[in-house]
């Protein structure tokens, strides 16, 4: 696709066009509220001598006509998207020539060329220069101009009657040539004028417009490209790392068993060489490990396929029986309060293994021989929330902010234990993202670190 | 007493000398192919007391294949003969290429009798051989 193809121009131009038919039906009732008070207080409060039944006679025609309008409008909506786009413009004409008539009506009904209502013709080119394309809108003037001069000359020749409103004009004006031509020029040169202004504003709107809606597409089109590079970055990350794991673990499974003595007995120090090499290899398969969890999670779908509804209470006791061992080997103090009915959660259950073996086994890590870790899983209304509690050597304040980052290690972290990726936390946060979730630390230095989870509970 | 015949079915020459060579310091017998179409033909003919199987070999899930034909219940299959045969399987993808695999979820669906994961540690993989052979008698 090229990148200023306009992708959504048409359907949102359209959309806008429907509205503002709409909205000119809308227009229509008030006009005919207008015409109906106007009429009544003007014979009844101004005691003005109207021929208030042909008034009504027209009100009642544009009542008529916008409910049809609304009737149509609902009608060719029902048979065909494509239809209903294309008869709007159509739709438009009509209902503008429709108002027209009844205006100029109006007009003879209500003194002719002497008549007020001649001003509400600059809305009638208004508004059609709102709704019409600008030849139309000219179109529509003309219209309209020669119906009210076709109507005041009948009238001056007096081939169809004159309405006189006595009590505005006492004497007759319509006959009186002068002014007649007088009226006729301001009313021409005001109605073109208007319709200039007006088609000249709305053009320049409906250029604006469409600029705008090419640049949302741009946007919409850039951020959805960079997205695709992204997710093309972390498959291939992902496919770089996999192949790294291959040839790491035979290195690391050769490397065991020479330094097991499969191999033949081997000198002291080069079995200390093996131990170290082999030692070196196992972090590297963290590593690896640790990359391929995180693009992973870069590259997963959020609510995945492979979501279930997963018991947190089990994950964490599940988590902490892989972990025992090394609870055991520092003698720590482990209590977990758990809830009473299980946790149930949607979520891919491999995520939230990944999330629990992440932040229990940093708890258990930076946490000294002797020490307390406490797990609290809790639920509200529409949350579930996990505390991992420990009363670890801690995270400087300088650095909670740094934690999150890909390869951050804490300065005392990396004092204690000198094998840790820095990944871990950046993967809970990838993961916690992924599901909507939040993850929150507090720490202070020799004291310890609270880790707050909070998921939200997916009703699906 | 004769020693315990195991066939290997890996592609990687490395894993398996990795696995060889505890194995055979240990008395057994192994016997070694490096894909699924001569790992069936071997279990046929030699019909090993245990299959060590890789999963993935030329394609991602090669060794689920092996497992399923070794252990399938139709009554005219090639491998009848093999079918009780114990399978341990080495794998290194669990969480990984969106399989989702899991031993402890999958293991009623996988007709394999226990895991091993990569990379191989000797003495976990001499427990495990042994575990699963004391079980078969």
């Amino acid at each position: 696709m090229l990148p200023d193809t306009p992708v959504f121009e048409r359907p949102s131009v359209e959309k806008e066009l429907i509205e503002r038919v709409l909205w000119i039906v809308t227009i229509r009732w008030i006009t005919v509220a207008g015409i109906c008070v106007t009429s009544f207080i003007a014979c009844v409060a101004l005691n003005i001598d109207l021929p208030i039944t042909e008034i009504l006679i027209i009100a009642s025609c544009l009542l008529f006509f916008n409910v049809i309008c609304i009737f149509y409008h609902r009608y060719i909506k029902c048979i065909s998207y494509r239809q209903y786009i294309n008869s709007h413009q159509r739709f438009a004409q009509i209902q503008i020539t429709v108002d027209c008539i009844a205006l100029v009506s109006l007009l003879h009904y209500t003194g002719g060329i002497e008549s007020p209502v001649i001003f509400y013709f600059i809305f009638h080119v208004i508004i059609a220069a709102i709704l019409l394309p600008r030849r139309s809108c000219y179109l529509q003037t003309a219209l309209t101009l020669l119906l009210i001069i076709v109507i005041s000359i009948l009238e001056y020749v007096n081939i169809i009657p004159h309405v006189q409103i006595v009590e505005l004009f006492p004497n007759t004006v319509y006959d009186n040539a002068l002014y007649l031509l007088s009226t006729l020029f301001f009313c021409v040169t005001s109605l073109c004028v208007s319709a200039f202004l007006a088609t000249t504003i709305v053009n320049h709107l409906k250029v604006r417009e469409r600029e705008i809606v090419v640049l949302r597409n741009n946007i919409t089109d850039a951020y959805k490209k960079l997205e695709t590079k992204e997710r093309e970055k972390s498959e291939f990350t992902y496919k770089v790392t996999h192949e790294l794991r291959a040839p790491l673990s035979a290195i690391q499974s050769l490397l065991k068993s020479i330094e097991e003595g499969y191999a033949g007995e081997i000198s002291e120090k080069a079995k200390e060489l093996i131990v170290r090499s082999e030692k070196r290899t196992r972090f590297l398969l963290t590593l690896v490990r640790d990359l391929l969890d995180l693009v992973t999670g870069k590259i997963g779908e959020p609510r995945g396929s492979n979501s279930q509804s997963v018991d947190i209470n089990e994950t964490v006791t599940g988590t902490l029986q892989l972990m025992q061992e090394h609870v055991k080997v520092k003698s720590l103090k482990l209590t977990v309060h758990a809830t009473e009915k299980p946790l149930y959660l949607r979520i891919n259950p491999d995520d939230l293994d990944i999330i629990m073996t992440n932040l229990i086994g940093n708890a258990i890590k930076y946490t000294l021989p002797g020490g307390t870790i406490n797990i609290n899983n809790t639920i509200t209304e529409n949350q579930i929330k996990v505390v991992i509690s420990d009363t670890g050597i801690g995270i400087p304040e300088d650095d909670t902010n740094k934690i999150f980052n890909e390869f951050y290690r804490s300065r005392n972290a990396k004092v204690l234990e000198q094998d840790g990726t820095g990944l871990g936390l950046t993967i809970v946060k990838e993961l916690m993202r992924k599901y909507g979730g939040s993850i929150d630390v507090q720490s202070s230095v020799g004291k310890g670190t609270d880790v707050t989870l909070l998921f939200p509970i997916n009703t699906q | 007493m004769v020693n315990k015949k195991i066939l290997i079915i890996d592609d990687d020459p490395d894993i398996v000398e990795a696995m060889r060579m505890p194995l055979e310091a240990n008395a057994y017998d192994v016997i070694v192919v490096n894909c699924g179409r001569d790992g069936l033909r071997e279990a046929k003919e030699e019909i090993p007391d245990l299959i060590i199987l890789d999963v993935m070999m030329e394609t991602d899930t090669e060794g689920f294949h092996v497992a399923y034909a070794l252990r399938s219940e139709e009554p005219d299959s090639e491998y009848k003969s093999c079918s009780k045969i114990p399978i341990l399987m080495i794998t290194a993808i669990s969480r990984q290429k969106g399989l989702n695999f899991s031993p402890e979820k999958d293991e009623a669906f996988l007709p394999v009798d226990a895991f091993i994961e990569k990379p191989i540690q000797p003495k976990e993989l001499l427990n495990k051989v042994a575990e699963i052979l004391a079980n078969r008698g």
